[in-house]
């Protein structure tokens, strides 16, 4: 090979790999912004809203889950004191032909696993706002309904009263029941995490050598919620969320051409070209969760949460919309399936950038199985 | 003489107050159990609440040491579906 072509062949070599960083590394590149639309969708694409709380209710959250080719996942709850609880959740990525999660290695979490730990505080100190007299009263109709129905004294509850009773109990028992105040609890939830992500790349265009590297991202997220119900029936709740998370993003793919050896034929070969760029997110979320209709174990609830990206300026609206068979007198669900619909939009907020509603709206069909692991704990 | 409460919380969360009209002398919550002195002559509050996230098991015990005709032995013993609020309140005065 003579001199002549050594030049034009490093000449090329240096265009080629300037025009490829350019596009890695261009102003005009929707990369980064892609990114953060699909934290977003990642964030709040789940069956369950945006989840500021684990766990609300048994029938629209899920303990456990398994599924090839999307996740699998355990989460473990309990009561770490008598105002805390806390829990253990392990999600890992599962690839399209597995038939198994190992979220743990010898070496530790596999990549594309995320432990979190979450512990909650509960504040809730409800009381009777009624007169000794009031309460005396109450007592009589209580013992009456005690005695008629043989139950021993003193251990009816409200509900049962307005449940079971006659028509002047059920009043007296809904009436009474409206007097207590701080009902329903606030909560502080906290939750810390880290996922192992794992990536193949390429920073020499000249020899393609891949590297593989694995990379330990945190994330923290702290929810301040507050439970509301109506008469003995506990109807949803709000919340309000922020969240620290890092996570690193693989370079755009690149598809080379490259001879075989010093035959006349060619193949390709796809990687990504420079290192993962870490991306720093902080996202405010508000959620609302409400029963809109429950009636003879029937239930419609809705979840509409919104989401502002503080670093992206970006928004998302999401309502979920979940139509629930309902439960049995112990709480089972009637078909074990509950199915909803999901519509969302995500915008940029800064001026010029606002995306029409056909390019931001998302619209999902949600079908899940609660498993009941948990109520067993 | 002194009431013994113990609360078991299963799927739920279960607060007992015992109180003199507006002053609270005793507050417990899930999985608790404690006791209060009490005396004789005084009409007391006994107040329960429950609050389930899923399907639940609560019961409340209580017993007066010594015995008292005034408070005999309570046991609220129940099984709640998800999503529900129960509770009660009644008055007793210690012989």
């Amino acid at each position: 090979m003579n001199l002549r072509l050594w030049v034009l062949i490093i000449v090329y070599i240096n265009f080629y790999k300037g025009t490829a960083q350019s596009i890695l590394k261009g102003p005009n590149s929707t990369f980064a912004e892609n990114a953060a639309n699909n934290n977003l969708r990642s964030k709040l694409s789940v069956p369950f809203g945006a989840g500021s709380l684990p766990n609300m209710f048994s029938n629209v959250s899920v303990s456990s889950f398994f599924k090839e080719g999307v996740n699998g996942k355990i989460e473990l709850q309990g009561k770490l004191g008598s105002r805390f609880s806390g829990g253990l959740t392990i999600d890992q990525k599962i690839g399209k032909s597995t038939k198994a999660a190992i979220p743990l290695a010898l070496s530790g979490i596999s990549p594309g696993t995320t432990v979190r730990l979450n512990i909650q505080k509960r504040f809730w100190q409800p009381s009777f706002n009624l007169s000794d007299n009031q309460i005396a009263d109450l007592n009589k109709v209580t013992n009456a309904y005690e005695k008629r129905k043989g139950i021993p004294v003193n251990t009816a509850g409200l509900r049962e009263i307005s449940l079971d009773g006659t028509e002047e109990e059920k009043t007296l028992a809904f009436d009474v029941f409206n007097t207590v105040s701080f009902k329903e609890p606030w909560i502080i939830n906290a939750e810390i995490g880290f996922t192992k992500t794992s990536f193949l790349y390429a920073t020499d265009s000249f020899t393609l050598d891949e590297n593989e590297d694995a990379f330990i991202s945190p994330a923290f997220t702290v929810s301040l919620i507050k439970a509301f119900g109506k008469g003995f029936r506990v109807a949803g709740y709000a919340a309000l969320s922020y969240m620290y998370s890092e996570n690193y993003i693989a370079a755009e793919e690149l598809t080379f051409t490259i001879p075989f050896g010093t035959s006349t034929n060619f193949y390709t070969s796809t990687l990504s070209f420079g290192l993962p760029r870490r991306q720093v997110i902080h996202n405010v979320t508000g959620e609302f969760r409400y029963n809109i209709l429950a009636r003879n174990n029937r239930t419609i609830a809705i979840s509409p949460s919104g989401t502002f990206a503080v670093n992206s300026k970006k928004l998302s609206v999401f309502v979920p919309v979940y139509f629930i068979s309902g439960s049995d007198d112990k709480g089972k669900l009637i078909d074990g399936l509950q199915g909803g619909v999901r519509f969302g939009y995500i915008t940029s907020t800064q001026a010029g950038k606002v995306s029409s509603f056909s390019n931001g709206f998302i619209a999902q069909l949600i079908i899940s199985q609660p498993l009941d692991i948990l109520s067993k704990l | 003489m002194i009431l013994r409460v113990k609360t078991t919380a299963e799927g739920c969360h279960v607060t007992v107050n015992i109180r003199i009209q507006n002053q609270t002398l005793l507050s417990i919550a899930d999985n608790s159990e404690t006791g209060v002195n009490l005396f004789p002559g005084i009409t007391y509050r006994f107040e329960w609440f429950v609050f389930t996230a899923r399907e639940a098991h609560a019961r409340i015990q209580a017993l007066m040491e010594p015995d008292n005709p005034g408070f005999p032995p309570l046991d609220i013993d129940k099984h709640y579906p998800a999503g529900v609020q129960d509770g009660n309140v009644f008055l007793f005065t210690l012989i």
